[in-house]
């Protein structure tokens, strides 16, 4: 548990995405897609401060493959995606957006997948993958 | 590899998309979003059926304006966004437990709640406004007979009809808010039309100012010529000026508190004062 508190909340989801995907077909069956834009299992008491970690380092993401690093991506953009909505909700009804730190942390996570890859593009000695690479990262 | 040059593969999709709130917990056939101006219908479409998996329909989008702020010399601005609706082919339905829904409801509904009066007024409670025609009737039929000639009781009764007969409580219950300004009139609008019937003047404005003593309305009164007052309407001794000959407006039957306190003053001397201000 010492390391869901080190490594940013969405690592764990990564972990699960990864291993247990070939299971989780039938799980997701009945998950509303509405969901994922609201936070899991927070509770509307304050008891308990709100546990999230921190960004991922580029040590850390050095060490994963293309594909986890594209999986980590998508759920480090749904995960901007959700704060941003908590964020836009809340500040329609001039509430205070707790935790406003949480949203820089997973921006700065999403650069630095970005910087791994084409760190790895560079270093290709084919120049033709070398582009190939850069024009499927840089592409949106 | 992915170099098609029909359709372009994006293997790292960067759309960000904030969720409106929906407007209902049940049966969410459309929901609106907000993105950046850059984005396209196309886009957004594929981006939720990849990535959250949504049934998308259709969806329509607009562009629209940050609000911007000027102070000064400087322009706050908010960014510009992209607002999407998107119908789906299924209806949806969502918990209000999650998170930041509850503490919205909440919130909404507090504002709603503030949006009444914040001065306690006397009687106050839990009041429909059925009640208050029932109990305005009441009193109508309580006044039509034996107080027409006690005018005396009839300035007593409008000061106590704020409190409804009861013991005020509190020290300032005889205030006229704008709250309790405005209920007085369905009461007693009646009651002057029904005196105004029997003056023979039916022809005056009904306007719901006519009982209030703050609201002001500036009139010309016949016996003062064209010296245009400030007048505060009264709906006291109506019936008494029933008759007068030199009436040049459909008004000129009112009271006002300058007409009212001479005559206060001067009590025999009504109809003398009158001819005399009818010379001016």
């Amino acid at each position: 548990m010492l390391v869901s508190r080190i490594f940013g909340r969405t690592l764990l989801a990564a972990v699960r995405s990864e291993t247990s995907s070939a299971t989780a077909a039938a799980a997701s069956v009945t998950r509303n897609p509405l969901q994922e834009f609201f936070e899991v299992d927070r509770s509307i008491d304050d008891d308990k401060p709100v546990v999230y970690g921190r960004s991922w380092k580029a040590s850390e993401l050095r060490l994963k493959s293309w594909d986890d690093l594209n999986k980590l991506w998508y759920v480090l953009l749904k995960e901007k995606n959700m704060l941003m909505t908590q964020r836009q909700m809340l500040h329609s009804q001039n509430l205070r957006f707790p935790n406003p730190e949480r949203i820089p942390k997973v921006r700065k996570s999403m650069c630095r997948i970005k910087q791994v890859l084409t760190e790895r593009a560079i270093e290709d000695p084919d120049p033709r993958r070398t582009a190939e690479m850069k024009r499927m990262i840089n592409a949106l | 590899m992915g170099s098609r040059l029909g359709r372009r593969v994006i293997s790292f999709a960067n759309l960000p998309i904030k969720l409106l709130m929906p407007s209902s917990f049940n049966n969410i056939n459309e929901i609106a979003l907000k993105t950046i101006p850059s984005a396209s219908k196309i886009e957004i479409k594929r981006v939720l059926e990849s990535l959250y998996g949504f049934d998308v329909e259709k969806v329509s989008t607009l562009n629209m304006e940050g609000k911007k702020k000027k102070r000064g010399g400087l322009l706050i601005a908010k960014p510009d966004y992209k607002k999407a609706y998107v119908t789906l082919r299924s209806p949806l339905s969502i918990s209000p437990e999650l998170y930041p829904i509850r503490i919205i409801e909440e919130e909404k509904q507090r504002m709603n709640k503030q949006t009444k009066s914040s001065v306690v007024e006397d009687g106050e409670g839990k009041r429909h406004w059925l009640d208050e025609k029932a109990r305005a009737t009441t009193e109508k039929k309580t006044e039509r007979f034996g107080n027409r000639d006690h005018r005396d009781n009839r300035d007593n009764r409008r000061g106590g009809v704020g409190g409804g007969g009861e013991v005020a409580k509190f020290p300032w219950s005889s205030m006229r808010t704008p709250a309790t300004a405005e209920k007085k009139p369905e009461i007693f609008g009646k009651r002057d039309d029904r005196h105004r019937d029997r003056c023979g003047r039916g022809d005056v404005a009904k306007s719901p100012a006519r009982g209030l003593e703050r609201v002001k309305m500036s009139l010309v009164l016949a016996p003062h010529g064209l010296k245009p007052q400030q007048v505060i309407c009264t709906s006291d001794r109506m019936r008494s000026s029933g008759g007068s000959g030199d009436v040049k407006f459909p008004w000129s039957s009112m009271r006002s508190p300058v007409t009212s306190e001479k005559k206060a003053e001067r009590f025999g001397n009504r109809d003398r004062d009158r001819r005399g201000r009818g010379g001016e």
